[in-house]
């Protein structure tokens, strides 16, 4: 409980600090526009240095050796969807691998079919649990069983590219520093507004963060969907941590915490389904974000021995995000607050909106970035750009859902209790 | 379709016909609603973007002669301390190809033994080795999520 109150009192804190300095309208203008610059920047470096000119995910690049590999499968009641996925799974450009199913005790026919998939592919081996355990508990069991050292593991409804495994296990072939590596999620649910926005926001805020924190050096987290680990890595850190909301978040700081190096490769393409309604939607970002808090609690008291150093700046980024959601809540109350009463000169907020040319510097960088992240894109989308209409909805939608389910995340991470197991996320997997 | 991009829009789902029509017109006509508000929220902006394609086309003279470019030397400031941030940033990038380029700091570490997964899990490293080479098991685990028995199929 002391790591949490330290925690939260610095954030507390910071909120504070910016209101009685008279700082805090400033921050909440100007800490995203210089943040989309930072990832505007990082976003192009990445792209020059790493993916210009190289070869489309169409060809798989030269490795220097193929050790055999294990593609764990954890699944939840993916009965519509785990056909799809082995398929694509045992199509895989690689020569020797196997893939593991593990079926976490679900209540549909998930079950049944793996068993009914394991004649067609022989490759498939199918682990049942008796009971359902959560998603780390059978990532754990799967990296207990599995024969490869090389891990790659995707989600129950996610489809891999064929040169998908190829992308992910290079890097770690070739340097041995390299404990994980993070693929490129391409959403295919597109029949909602919701469905077309996360088009737009995987390529602009999530491809493009990862690009520009790859640049640093460090990744705040990798795509649980589309991932691959060293099983040395992952023993050093004692794999999964079966308590918390996103495995994907603990196990990547846990890792960078062992100083083992995460790569991105955006090459590694997968495809996958995602929430197209409003409530599906909102409770899979408050999981994303309560999976942050949670990482942020965890490690905030044991992260400041030198050697961790380059962590800081992740912890670094996630108080400053959670700082400027609940700046941004105390300003609406605040403003609100002045409509009715003559409020104290030092908690007068005269307006929520930025200052008028501040919206177009604003606007204009926040444009900037969706165009440029979406450019880089069509390297893997050729007509990606036809999405950027609907885009609109993140500045002025998306970000205030965002905003909400960091405050939302951040109380209940507060007071989750450490010992209680994390269960799946959202069901909704869009419109099929 | 490209030869560069030549299979994926068989991944997309554009389940339209399960999205009812009225919701699908909605949607088209909120994110032109949006945009106008988008529109409306910047309109204080635009005599500045008059007067600035005015001094650009007047080949950038004096800026003072333009009521809306006052803002300019706030502008340099933001973009001198982005400019700042840029070099450090790269700066730091550049640092750490040079530093690590070529350099293997890290031997390779063995490989994660079934010794090692049986001492993890309280099980003999035969057992461990059996599990993996089995085609399918059912695992039992306990209220704390201790494994607790492995019933391997053939």
């Amino acid at each position: 409980m002391t790591r949490k109150i330290f925690g939260l009192s610095i954030i507390l804190l910071l909120v504070l600090y910016g209101l009685v300095t008279g700082y805090m309208l400033d921050f909440i203008f100007l800490y995203p526009l210089f943040m989309s610059v930072m990832w505007i920047i990082g976003g192009i470096y990445f792209y020059m240095h790493w993916e210009r000119g190289t070869p489309s995910p169409e060809t798989a690049p030269e490795v220097s050796e193929h050790p055999f590999v294990s593609i764990l499968i954890p699944c939840y009641n993916e009965g519509d969807n785990v056909a799809d996925t082995i398929e694509a799974a045992n199509a895989q450009n690689w020569p020797d691998f196997e893939i593991i199913a593990i079926n976490d005790g679900s209540s549909d026919d998930t079950g049944k079919k793996l068993t009914k998939l394991a004649k067609e592919y022989p490759r498939l081996r199918v682990v049942q649990f008796a009971a359902n355990q959560g998603k780390a508990m059978a990532l754990r069991m799967g990296a207990l069983v599995a024969k490869g050292e090389y891990l790659v593991c995707i989600d129950g409804d996610a489809m891999l590219h064929v040169n998908a495994v190829t992308y992910l296990v290079r890097p770690m072939v070739e340097n041995p520093r390299v404990g994980a590596v993070t693929g490129n999620p391409r959403v295919r649910t597109r029949s909602t507004l919701i469905g077309k926005v996360q088009v737009g926001e995987f390529s602009s805020i999530i491809g493009l963060i990862k690009r520009a924190q790859r640049i640093y050096g460090h990744l705040f987290t990798i795509s649980g969907v589309i991932c691959s680990f060293r099983r040395r890595a992952l023993h050093d850190c004692g794999y999964w941590d079966l308590n918390m909301v996103t495995e994907d978040i603990d196990i990547s700081w846990s890792m960078q915490m062992k100083h083992w190096a995460i790569q991105y490769e955006p090459n590694a393409l997968c495809w996958i389904l995602m929430p197209e309604t409003f409530r599906g939607l909102w409770k899979q970002r408050v999981r994303w974000a309560q999976g942050g808090a949670e990482a942020f609690f965890k490690n905030i008291v044991r992260i400041w021995k030198w050697p961790d150093h380059r962590m800081w700046i992740l912890i670094a980024d996630f108080v400053f995000s959670t700082v400027w959601a609940y700046s941004y809540l105390l300003s609406l109350i605040l403003w609100s607050l002045g409509k009715f009463f003559v409020m104290p000169a030092t908690l007068n907020v005269p307006t929520i909106f930025p200052p008028a040319f501040w919206g177009l510097v604003l606007a204009f960088v926040n444009l900037l970035q969706f165009v440029t992240a979406m450019t880089i894109e069509t390297r893997y989308e050729n007509k990606l750009l036809r999405l950027l209409g609907w885009t609109i909805w993140y500045p002025l939608v998306f970000w205030i859902i965002s905003m909400f389910t960091n405050l939302v995340a951040l109380p209940r991470a507060f007071f989750k209790s450490r010992t209680k197991r994390a269960a799946w996320g959202s069901s909704d997997r869009g419109f099929k | 379709m490209s030869e560069e991009h030549p299979s994926y829009e068989h991944y997309i789902i554009t389940a339209s016909q399960e999205v009812p029509l009225w919701v699908r017109l909605r949607d088209i006509l909120l994110t032109v609603a949006l945009w106008l508000v988008y529109l409306y929220f910047i309109r204080e902006s635009w005599p500045f973007v008059v007067d600035l394609a005015r001094w650009i086309g007047n080949g950038f003279d004096d800026y003072t002669q333009y009521s809306e470019l006052a803002i300019i030397p706030t502008i340099q400031a933001y973009g001198q301390v982005a400019g700042v941030m840029t070099v450090i940033y790269l700066g730091w990038a550049l640092y750490n190809m040079l530093r690590f380029r070529g350099r293997g700091r890290r031997k390779p570490r063995a490989i994660v033994a079934p010794e090692d997964l049986a001492s993890m899990y309280g099980f003999s490293p035969e057992t461990v080795v059996e599990w993996q080479d089995a085609p399918s098991m059912i695992m039992h685990h306990d209220e704390h999520g201790h494994l607790t028995d492995v019933k391997v199929g053939k």
